[in-house]
């Protein structure tokens, strides 16, 4: 069944504490390459049959409607997938 | 604790020179309007209307410095001469705490006003100190981190006074119940107060709410922390002790909470500057309870002389009020602070309002065994100046002066401004009234009911 | 800073009793919240509190360890995702699993918990509670298993109430595991009443085989001084359930002391 995969992150000016307290451990855990890490949100929109251009519309409209905050996330992608 | 992986953190730290590590814009790179400069351009318009300052105040400031202001100290003033923090308008109302107190009142008050937070005497050498402040506009626009980060400032705030923090209230109104938009802002204050202060172990003991009209599209959302301590522990705020070192510690600066400030965009030769800055804060508790952690252990080791939060106006006022506490001045080198986001001018530097942050000022002896202290919590710090003679504030930016002011306390010199009252349409006072009726069969109360509300804590 | 003088006399056991020398460590990580509460129970407990911190690589001779609720590094990846890389876990998990003598007892409460599952010392994992929400109550328990080193003072199938606090307490495991929890009877809590957070079977807390190591999401170090504690027919905040974990361990702890004593 194909899904429409729906990526948000925090916006890139905002602090992202999740991000942090995970780049601030990776060193001690013998992980030096990393310089920054940020956090964000995977959603998967399951879809009966094919995904049709609507659908896909109304996924981007819950994205920015509903799946993110756009005070401080932004949708960085929707693309479909075949599961 | 084992001195041996203290001090291989400590070194760790050492290795990153925060200097290289701070990704500060090359000096460069800005137009730095230094004192000298702003001496030598008196006709040089900035852009102090669009800062929220009104012209007499502009004036004000002209007539103080014996100049125009530089854009860092046009920023400092901005504000410095806020509402938020320097209550023009409504200081008239809280003179009356000052007018109407009696030796009663106050014959177990162990600070007062002027200092980060009250402290009252429990008996037994015990005493506890508590703070209320409000977060109204953040909670309107982003309610959940509105709220939190409320509960992040008046924590810090109860820190700096050298307490332990016991728990948190939060006495709400929010526009009519029916209202769409109470509806958006409610429930986001709500958990924000509560999921910020459970997460450094605080529980939210109590509250009120009021639902009403005049409260539309300006909600008060008011945080209150509670701390508790010994007589001997209470800290006051201050940069007393020329040759002090002056240290800012906790979370990076970034953007924060100057996103109408984007006009000292004109400090910068590069036209797509700034790059955006953010509309809201976000919170971050768990730094927050490593600050109370790590502040508790420096005081307790008698580490630093004293401890200021950075709440509104961050840098701005912090060194301000450390200095104008004390008795001497400060000199600051601002590319030293620690930045989350490079393309920050030195204006907007001294205004970020980022979470998380503290200053401090230590003796030279215990510098050492501060930065211990900071490996150990795993805490980034910089050392930005030291206290002064000089009864000025002096801030540089790669070695040019862009701030030269006396170190007098500055929100006190805001001018007062009184703001005109109107009732309400359709009301002949002032004064909140509820006007919502008891009705049966409502899940929300009315104001005013005693009905349980789980659904607020 | 100084800490808030005990309320009651349940620290005080007799002098000279194997009592005073059972030293308890507690448990400190960026993020920990209830460190002081944990100390203070196994001071009103009658043992003595020792502060471990995260990063130290030696368990400072304690005879036993707590480690107690609260957000370590924030809880941002997962609850006890980061925790569980921490020097002084490494050393906490030889102890416990040491093949010779006796192994070290290990206690973890709520976050505790979540470590001690992410560092594989108990089975299961634990995930946001069904109703999604944060959870403060008072909630009663039954202590199903009564022959581990921190429940042996307790009666079986004994109800105890003592606070529950979090967001992330419903306790899953795959089927063959709990089949062996239950079969083997490892589960030591079991929630009484309606189930608070959707957890596998009701399952509160577990043991291991060896009845060493125990996780619980509730909070037995919150009811262990009258006044403080959880609701209970004798008045308000008088429940100190509780404390019966912490003098478990040490009454453990003594009764092996003196049977290394007499070898």
């Amino acid at each position: 069944m194909p899904r429409i995969v729906v990526e948000v992150m925090p916006k890139p000016e905002i602090l992202d504490p999740q991000g942090k307290a995970i780049a601030s451990a990776l060193p001690h855990l013998g992980f030096q390459d990393f310089s920054a890490v940020r956090q964000g949100k995977r959603f998967e929109l399951s879809v009966d049959g094919e995904v049709t251009d609507e659908a896909l519309a109304q996924a981007r409209k819950a994205a920015e409607e509903m799946l993110s905050n756009p005070v401080i996330e932004d949708v960085v992608d929707v693309r479909v997938e075949d599961a | 604790m084992s001195t041996e992986s203290t001090t291989r953190t400590a070194q760790d730290q050492s290795q990153d020179p925060s200097n290289d590590q701070s990704g500060h814009t090359p000096a460069s790179a800005f137009n730095i309007d230094t004192v000298e400069h702003a001496a030598a351009t008196p006709e040089t318009e900035l852009p102090w209307a669009e800062l929220g300052l009104k012209e007499d105040e502009y004036s004000r400031i002209r007539e103080i410095l014996g100049r125009r202001p530089t854009a860092a100290e046009l920023a400092m003033y901005s504000v410095m001469w806020s509402e938020h923090c320097s209550y023009k308008s409504s200081k008239v109302h809280l003179r009356q705490f000052g007018d109407k107190v009696t030796e009663e009142m106050t014959k177990d008050l162990m600070v007062g006003i002027g200092e980060n937070a009250g402290v009252t005497n429990l008996g037994d050498g015990w005493a506890v100190t508590f703070k209320i402040e409000s977060h109204n506009h953040p909670s309107y626009v982003e309610p959940y981190q509105g709220a939190a980060t409320g509960i992040g400032g008046i924590v810090r705030d109860i820190i700096s006074m050298g307490a332990r923090p016991v728990a948190v209230m939060d006495p709400l109104r929010f526009g009519d119940i029916d209202h769409p938009d109470t509806k958006r802002v409610l429930p986001g204050v709500v958990s924000g107060i509560g999921g910020y202060g459970n997460s450094l172990g605080l529980p939210n003991i109590g509250g009120e709410v009021v639902f009403d009209s005049v409260y539309q599209q300006n909600p008060l959302v008011n945080a209150l922390a509670v701390g508790v301590m010994r007589h001997e522990d209470i800290r006051l705020a201050n940069a007393s002790g020329v040759g002090n070192k002056v240290v800012l510690f906790g979370a990076r600066t970034g953007g924060d909470g100057i996103g109408g400030a984007s006009v000292l965009a004109s400090e910068s030769f590069d036209d797509t500057k700034p790059s955006k800055r953010p509309a809201v804060q976000v919170g971050d508790p768990f730094s927050e309870k490593v600050l109370i952690e790590c502040c508790l252990e420096l005081f307790h080791a008698e580490l630093v002389e004293g401890i200021q939060d950075l709440g509104a106006a961050g840098i701005s006022c912090a060194t301000s009020e450390l200095a104008s506490n004390g008795e001497g001045g400060m000199h600051v080198e601002l590319t030293d602070v620690l930045l989350r986001d490079p393309s920050l001018t030195p204006g907007e530097i001294l205004m970020s309002e980022s979470q998380e942050r503290m200053m401090a000022v230590v003796t030279p002896a215990n510098a050492e065994a501060f930065e211990k202290v900071m490996a150990k919590w795993g805490v980034e710090y910089s050392w930005l100046g030291e206290v002064t003679d000089t009864g000025r504030l002096i801030i540089e930016w790669d070695g040019e002066t862009i701030v030269d002011v006396t170190r007098a306390p500055w929100p006190t010199t805001a001018p007062s401004t009184s703001a005109r009252t109107t009732a309400p349409p359709g009301r002949t006072s002032c004064r909140p009234t509820p006007s919502a009726p008891p009705r049966r069969g409502r899940t929300c109360p009315p104001p005013g009911s005693s009905c349980a509300r789980p659904w607020l804590s | 800073m100084t800490e808030t003088p005990l309320i009651g006399e349940y620290s005080s056991s007799p002098d000279g009793t194997a009592l005073d020398g059972a030293r308890i460590g507690v448990v400190t990580f960026p993020g920990t919240l209830d460190d002081r509460d944990a100390a203070r129970a196994v001071r009103l407990g009658g043992g003595t509190a020792v502060p471990l911190w995260h990063a130290d690589d030696t368990l400072s001779d304690v005879d036993a360890v707590v480690i107690p609720g609260g957000f370590s590094y924030g809880d941002y990846l997962r609850a006890g995702a980061i925790s569980r890389f921490a020097p002084l876990m490494s050393r906490i998990t030889e102890a416990a699993t040491a093949d010779s003598g006796s192994p070290l007892p290990v206690l973890g409460i709520c976050n505790g918990f979540q470590i001690l599952t992410e560092a594989h010392l108990l089975p299961g994992s634990m995930i946001k509670n069904d109703h999604l929400k944060f959870r403060c109550a008072d909630q009663v328990l039954r202590v199903e298993n009564t022959s581990t080193a921190w429940t042996s003072q307790f009666t079986q199938d004994e109800l105890i109430t003592v606070p529950l606090k979090n967001q992330d307490g419903q306790y899953v495991a795959d089927e063959d595991t709990l089949t062996r929890l239950e079969g083997e009877g490892l589960v030591a809590f079991r929630y009484v009443g309606s189930n608070p957070n959707g957890s596998r079977h009701d399952i509160a807390g577990v043991t291991n085989a060896r009845g060493n190591v125990v996780g619980l999401m509730p909070h037995p170090e919150h009811a262990v001084e009258a006044g403080y504690g959880s609701d209970d027919s004798t008045g308000m905040r008088n429940g100190t359930d509780g404390l019966t974990v912490f003098t478990s361990i040490i009454s453990s702890l003594a009764g092996s002391h003196s049977e290394g004593g007499a070898l």
